[in-house]
């Protein structure tokens, strides 16, 4: 057989292997890194199919299901890198000096983190006005259920590292406020509860040795992470809430087998990742028990991934009865009983609580609580059937109003549910999200049971 | 989807086609007419003393911008189906603004794929693209030739592809990992 041929033959033979390899993946590739959106197989409708919809659909799940597209995209990904010193990811900025930046965290040093929510600087600024009054009746209502409720203000790279930011880039827009320096000027305004590790981050920046938050990623350092979750624990108990047992921490060292904090760098995905020098660490070990009676408090936590630095390094089961991760108020991990936060009884687990820990990176304050001091109110101060009646009624508008009823219906078709569940869906939504317009006593800012 | 962009690049394209082939035509009608014999030579006007390479060379030069820029405004009917957005964007084709987008500027990548696309453009108007031409599509390969050409085919159709998907994907931090 002449040679073109037989090279016919082997390219088909290729061809056929990149789609069985698409579908049944028999062949281990190392996995990208990073969470995206798996688009769905788009089934063919005429309509779709007509106005041109369905090919674009079809266009991007065969981009992200043809096989070997991991070595695909780390090749091109690595020709850019080297050759470019660029990224084609766009959550990630370079900045000086080889350093990392999730994009909002640059888009929150020029100002311009506002655009993602509104072009109103008052909307945004009322947002955060009416998010801390909520917290600070929340914090009240808790408190006098026994429940210790504080915001854990974490550092964000381009407060601590703002020197090594790119230069803003030509398209400015008009500076809007900031999460970080507003809720603080609130907290104090309404008495939240707070630790502002950022402050205690920017004051020690020039002494340590150590990197406060590595080059190559996101988040706070481990090392930086034990020593001020330690601060953070003795700022709980000065707040009144339940005995947490002593740590002792140790001398820091280098561990050059660990994998470095370097999550930016191999969110790059790139063939060969950049090197980051390795870390230091502390060990974390228990101080002797003085009262073995005494009783563990447990800890939610409600709040971005910075916690997981706290998760890896601390003994937590030792120190709490039990630590219950709500990350985003969404997945929830270190509960053998939820997976979610809809399945949680949220009054009774608030009251059940000692401690409950908003812990959110300045960048992040944006969206503190992600909806859950809003439901967190309802819950504390109205009944399942008075929040049932409630959400009925919003039910019943959306069916009667023709545009309302529209909007959800097609809502429920994109998402793939009923229209029942989508109604419910936006019901709840509304609830939780605006709640002083569907339950009259929480405008004026107390709850009716603790008038009795 | 279908369009009338579509439609009318058709059309834009068939009629430059025409026009080629009716121009061509005329001048190759024009070439074969030769005076009679015995016929005294008519007075020959200043231009005709210009040199013939040189009357070539602008011709072919002349021709070969012509079609560059024919088939670029071509390319912007086919690509954008918005026809007020298309001419738009014909319109700053030759606005001679040359201020870079805020997005892509001149970057060195912009530049390099620049140079790359005009060395495949413009390459076999000169003896060494033809030779190079001639060679990659008009000769008969040995059999190693073939394995060599198909090895750097299959690695740049790889590289393609990776081009295709990387440029849509940006995963983000959930999670630590």
């Amino acid at each position: 057989m002449k040679t073109p041929k037989i090279l016919c033959l082997v390219t088909l033979a290729a061809l056929l292997l990149m789609m069985a390899q698409g579908q049944w993946h028999f062949i281990p590739m190392r996995s990208l890194k990073g969470a995206s959106t798996m688009p769905d197989f788009p089934r063919p409708y005429k309509e779709t199919v007509m106005d041109g919809s369905w090919q674009g659909q079809m266009d991007k799940y065969a981009k992200y299901n043809f096989g070997f597209r991991e070595p695909a995209i780390r090749l091109y990904n690595q020709y850019i890198w080297s050759c470019y010193h660029k990224t084609l990811n766009q959550g990630v900025i370079l900045g000086r000096n080889n350093y990392l930046y999730e994009r909002y965290f640059v888009e929150d040093h020029y100002e311009s983190r506002m655009y993602k929510y509104t072009s109103d600087p008052q909307e945004l600024l009322d947002k955060f006005d009416l998010e801390a009054r909520r917290l600070a009746q929340l914090q009240e209502l808790l408190r006098e259920r026994g429940t210790t409720l504080f915001v854990a203000i974490l550092p964000g790279k381009d407060y601590v590292y703002p020197e090594f930011l790119p230069p803003q880039d030509t398209m400015r827009r008009t500076p809007g406020p900031r999460a970080y320096p507003e809720y603080l000027r609130l907290f104090e305004q309404y008495g939240v509860n707070y630790v502002d590790v950022l402050d205690w981050f920017l004051g020690i920046k020039d002494t340590v040795t150590y990197d406060l938050m590595p080059p190559l990623g996101t988040h706070w350092s481990n090392i930086a992470a034990t020593y001020a979750f330690d601060s953070i624990m003795r700022y709980m108990q000065h707040l009144g809430g339940p005995a947490i047992r002593g740590v002792q921490l140790g001398k820091p060292y280098i561990d050059k087998d660990r994998e470095p904090d370097n999550d930016l760098g191999l969110l790059l995905n790139l063939t060969v990742p950049p090197r980051q020098k390795s870390c230091q660490y502390v060990d974390v070990s228990l101080a002797p028990e003085t009262d073995t009676a005494h009783l563990k408090p447990g800890l939610i936590v409600l709040g971005d991934s910075f916690f997981w630095n706290i998760h890896y390094n601390f003994p937590l089961d030792s120190l709490f009865r039990y630590t219950h991760y709500w990350f985003y108020f969404n997945t929830i991990y270190f509960d053998t009983e939820h997976d979610n936060t809809s399945q949680v009884d949220l009054r009774q687990a608030l009251i059940d609580a000692d401690y409950v820990m908003l812990s959110y990176c300045s960048g992040q304050l944006y969206d503190l609580g992600n909806n859950f001091i809003g439901k967190a109110l309802v819950e504390l101060c109205y009944s399942d059937e008075e929040i049932q009646a409630v959400r009925d009624s919003l039910c019943n508008n959306i069916r009667r109003d023709e545009h309302w009823r529209q909007y959800v219906q097609n809502k429920a078709a994109s998402e793939g549910i009923s229209l029942d569940q989508a109604i419910l869906n936006d019901a709840n939504y509304l609830i939780n999200t605006r709640p002083e317009e569907y339950f009259e006593k929480l405008r004026i800012g107390r709850c009716p049971a603790d008038n009795n | 989807g279908a369009g009338w962009n579509f439609v009318l690049w058709g059309a834009y394209h068939g009629f430059f086609l025409v026009l080629e082939r009716i121009l061509t035509h005329s001048s190759v009608s024009k070439a074969d007419s030769s005076p009679n014999l015995g016929e005294q030579p008519r007075i020959q006007p200043a231009s005709a003393h210009t040199s013939p390479k040189l009357r070539e060379l602008v011709r072919r030069t002349g021709g070969v911008c012509l079609t560059f820029v024919v088939v670029m405004v071509g390319w912007a009917l086919f690509r954008i189906e918005n026809l007020a957005d298309c001419w738009t964007f014909i319109a700053r084709l030759f606005s001679f603004n040359f201020i870079a987008s805020p997005d892509t500027g001149f970057s060195s990548q912009f530049i390099v794929t620049l140079i790359v696309a005009l060395a495949f453009a413009f390459v076999t108007l000169f003896p060494f693209g033809k030779k190079l031409q001639q060679w990659t599509f008009h000769t008969d390969y040995t059999s190693r030739q073939h394995l060599g050409v198909w090895i750097v085919a299959c690695l740049l159709l790889f590289f393609c592809i990776g081009a295709l998907t990387a440029t849509d994907f940006s995963p983000f931090i959930y999670f630590r990992f």
